[in-house]
């Protein structure tokens, strides 16, 4: 059987009523999580794994992969509506997408991040099929130096991040590495900025960051200001993506779609980057990057394809090798493994059926959160124009249940509280959030990879420049590094003087 | 009105009370499972306890004829799951479950940590081991412990291997093997096994110590070799892999258990019943059908004065080696 037969088998697979309502169901409970700040899609997984032992393996699969795409096209709502991402791997997504629905157009909004999850879902299935195989052994070829050379690759882009000052934006790169430092040192057990409290011991967590530094200081910020003016402009300028936001999206939505799938392959590698790496890209592109942060759909587009399609990148390595890349990857392998199935290089052999019945209901599922999301666009809109007085509580409640779910501690809501603070003050003192927790991602892996690096090389730092793929990051990183200083004097001095 | 007939009612409710806690304390077990009894697995979801536990709980629940919530309390490595259980009510409405390592290693790499193993636990039953094994990919020249054996004494200090974490069985295995061969390993931790699999493959490391379940099918697809097996006697679906106790290193022969503790004090008919159910769990076929296609669990039911000693014990011996580690406290 070649390949389109195989699919056309899948589909058989998937297009059965049971499957289909399976998948439904998985992609609605996704979206509903995704829409929860802080609910990954991990605890809903293994809530229902219990329930997958009574049903066949494919229709076991099928649903729970539903969730885990389901959770990345419902993270953005809360992102673009009240500035709170529902997953990390949406924070890009406020830096546009909430000024976007300040404007009145959270439609457009919501509605090109949905189109541009489906989009790269549709895209990144077609990668997967047909370039699965070679693409996990390509990934194997990351070793600790080459994480870290992408690591450093990945801070040096950091300050096309910052739309204000480029100075302003290296502090919160060097605060965000340092909240990185925190906790138990993975190399050695010792703990670091610890102080005995117990909650730190994992590091400050990034879920609760993220909501205090964007949804709880915005809160913060609106309420002082709520008596004064009305928060968001009560006409709702359309409710779908126009022709013109159309044109602006395609580019970003198709590249952020292959380049969420090569990043989400690499093991290890958060769902979170890619989305950076995204926003950056579309920020450089583009003719207008002075635009970007008060409301681009450019940066809305690309990070919301890129985040579907690392998901679907995750896969890869989980169905190739059997190696779990994350959390929620790790409960589909033991959903399988329940089922006796040997996820892994024999997989397509011995089990075909759930590996191409997986594969078309991945597209299945795409199809119907697109025609799940588009109708509901209407009605988170609707949100908005609940007085600010009402909604900031309730935004304030949400902010609260997403920080204590991730671990059920009453700990974090405080750490979440204390960022809530520290980002009310950032944003008084125009420091932006966006650097900060990108280093806070990417610090803690540079930090262990160039660490684990040393312990390989007992002590050399050659390997970082004999290895081709870490030599060619690092190379790329300088070049990064230097372009403003032999393209752009002018623009840096500019920037720099805006920094004084 | 509250002034009036306030003192009266007061003495009324006192007397409610202290009546519902004496017969509460002696009527407990007998009525014991009366609710949703926690338990805590002190690791996010996704890792082997929690998908273990999840797979068996509706067989648990029914032979304890009460409704169980897994509720995941990760952090510090399991040690602030194990911690706020030590610290609950006795009632037997909040257990904790989890691998050995918050009890057996987290208490000589944790500095204040917040529980005496062996005094604020107590121990109700283990239920299933996790073997672990030696690993080389099937590109590697070492073809046996012997070859890494004499590899190792040649290059002291030459071999990596990749573990999934500082203070984790499988870094004390390492160590242990290390002075039970009198050879030289240089342990690299990963954050978690997932890191591992790829980089032992992609050759980055030349050897790991991992849990079998993740890599059976690797095996099975002849990506992997394996050297020796650490278990009490060769699992089921690897009759043709040694263990290291065989091969002569009878130190490094640990396996991580997983079990069920509650905090100390807890009623003696209440752990008994516990200790029953479990026992039953563990023979039922479903039950046993279930864990074998998890793939790398092994069943190994004990009761909970067998599993107490057993953890300390295994302390004891890690205790000997980790003030020779960096990072202990």
């Amino acid at each position: 059987m070649d390949v389109f037969g195989q699919l056309y088998f899948g589909f058989s697979v998937a297009l059965q009523p049971m499957n289909l309502l399976y998948c439904f169901a998985g992609v609605l409970v996704g979206t509903l999580i995704g829409v929860l700040p802080g609910v990954g899609p991990a605890a809903a997984l293994s809530l229902l794994l219990p329930i997958t032992l009574y049903v066949p393996p494919v229709s076991a699969i099928i649903l729970l992969a539903g969730i885990t795409y389901g959770a990345m096209y419902g993270g953005s709502t809360t992102s673009i509506l009240v500035n709170i991402p529902g997953e990390a791997a949406s924070v890009v997504t406020c830096l546009d997408g909430y000024q976007m629905a300040r404007q009145g157009r959270a439609g457009p909004a919501l509605g090109i991040a949905a189109f541009g999850s489906f989009i790269a879902g549709t895209i990144t299935i077609f990668m997967l099929i047909f370039l699965a195989p070679t693409l996990a052994s390509w990934a194997l070829k990351f070793g600790p130096p080459e994480y870290f050379a992408l690591m450093v690759l990945g801070l040096s882009i950091m300050v096309y991040l910052a739309r204000g000052s480029v100075i302003n934006a290296l502090i919160m790169v060097c605060f965000g590495l340092f909240l990185g430092t925190i906790g138990l040192d993975t190399m050695t057990g010792v703990p670091r900025f610890v102080y005995k409290i117990t909650a730190l011991m994992d590091g400050v967590g990034l879920i609760q960051v993220v909501i205090g530094l964007f949804g709880v200081s915005e809160v913060l910020l609106n309420v002082e200001t709520a008596f004064k003016q009305e928060i968001f402009e009560t006409k709702v300028k359309g409710l779908l993506p126009n022709r013109e936001d159309w044109k602006r999206s395609i580019g970003p939505i198709g590249r952020g779609s292959i380049l969420g799938f090569f990043l989400g392959i690499i093991p290890g590698m958060s769902v979170v980057i890619p989305t950076f790496v995204s926003y950056v890209i579309e920020k450089k592109l583009s003719k207008n990057p002075e635009g970007f942060g008060t409301g681009m759909i450019e940066g809305v587009a690309g990070p919301e394809s890129a985040n579907n399609a690392a998901s679907t990148g995750t896969l890869v390595p989980m169905l190739s090798l059997g190696i779990p890349t994350g959390a929620s990857t790790a409960l589909l392998l033991g959903a399988l493994m329940m089922h006796g199935l040997r996820p892994g290089p024999l997989l397509i052999q011995e089990s075909p059926d759930v590996f191409w019945g997986l594969v078309a209901s991945l597209y299945v599922g795409n199809a119907m959160l697109l025609v799940l999301n588009l109708p509901l666009i209407g009605l988170w809109v609707k949100i908005l124009k609940i007085p600010y007085h009402f909604l900031f509580s309730l935004i304030l409640l949400l902010c609260i249940i997403g920080s204590y779910i991730t671990n059920n501690t009453a700990a974090d809501v405080i750490i979440m509280a204390v960022f809530g603070l520290i980002g009310y003050l950032m944003k008084k003192l125009n420091y932006e959030a966006a650097p900060l927790v990108l280093a806070l991602v990417l610090g803690p892996i540079m930090e262990a990879a160039l660490r684990r690096s040393l312990v390989i090389s007992e002590g050399g730092f050659g390997l970082f420049f004999t290895r081709p793929i870490s030599a060619s990051f690092l190379i790329t990183a300088l070049l990064i590094l230097l372009s403003p200083l032999l393209l752009k004097k002018k623009r840096l001095r500019e920037e720099l003087r805006a920094g004084d | 009105m509250y002034n009036r007939t306030g003192k009266g009612m007061r003495v009324m409710l006192f007397v409610a009370v202290v009546s519902l806690m004496l017969s509460g304390a002696s009527q407990a077990a007998q009525d014991y499972p009366k609710g949703t009894i926690q338990i805590v697995i002190p690791f996010a979801p996704g890792g082997s306890t929690d998908i273990f536990w999840r797979s068996i709980g509706d067989f648990v629940a029914n032979n304890i004829g009460g409704t169980l919530a897994f509720v995941n309390k990760a952090g510090a490595g399991g040690v602030s799951g194990i911690s706020f259980v030590a610290n609950s009510k006795p009632d037997g409405y909040t257990l904790a479950t989890g691998n050995s390592d918050p009890l057996n290693i987290s208490p000589l790499f944790t500095p204040d940590i917040p529980y005496d193993n062996e005094k604020d636990i107590t121990y109700i039953a283990k239920t299933a081991i996790f073997p672990f094994a030696i690993i080389v990919r099937s590109e590697s020249p070492i073809k046996s412990i012997e070859d890494l054996v004499a590899f190792a004494k040649a290059n002291p200090g030459k071999l990596k291997c990749g573990v999934a974490g500082v203070g984790t069985t499988p870094h004390m295995i390492i160590e242990m093997f290390n002075r039970d061969a009198k050879i030289e390993i240089t342990p690299v931790p990963f954050s978690g096994g997932g890191e591992v699999v790829p980089n032992l493959l992609g050759g980055h490391i030349d050897l790991t110590v991992l849990s079998i379940a993740p890599i059976k099918s690797l095996y099975a697809a002849g990506k992997v070799r394996l050297l020796a097996l650490m278990a009490p006697k060769r699992p089921a679906g690897f009759p043709q892999i040694p263990t290291i106790a065989e091969k002569g290193y009878k130190a490094s022969n640990i396996a991580t258990g997983i079990g069920l503790i509650g905090p100390k004090g807890l009623p003696q008919p209440i752990v008994k019943k516990w200790e029953d159910a479990v026992e039953k769990t563990m023979k039922e076929p479903k039950v046993i059908a279930t864990v074998d296609k998890l793939e790398g669990l092994v069943i190994d039911y004990k009761r909970g004065e067998e599993y107490k000693k057993e953890i300390l014990v295994e302390y004891a011996a890690f205790k000997k080696i980790v003030p020779t580690l960096s990072g202990a406290k």
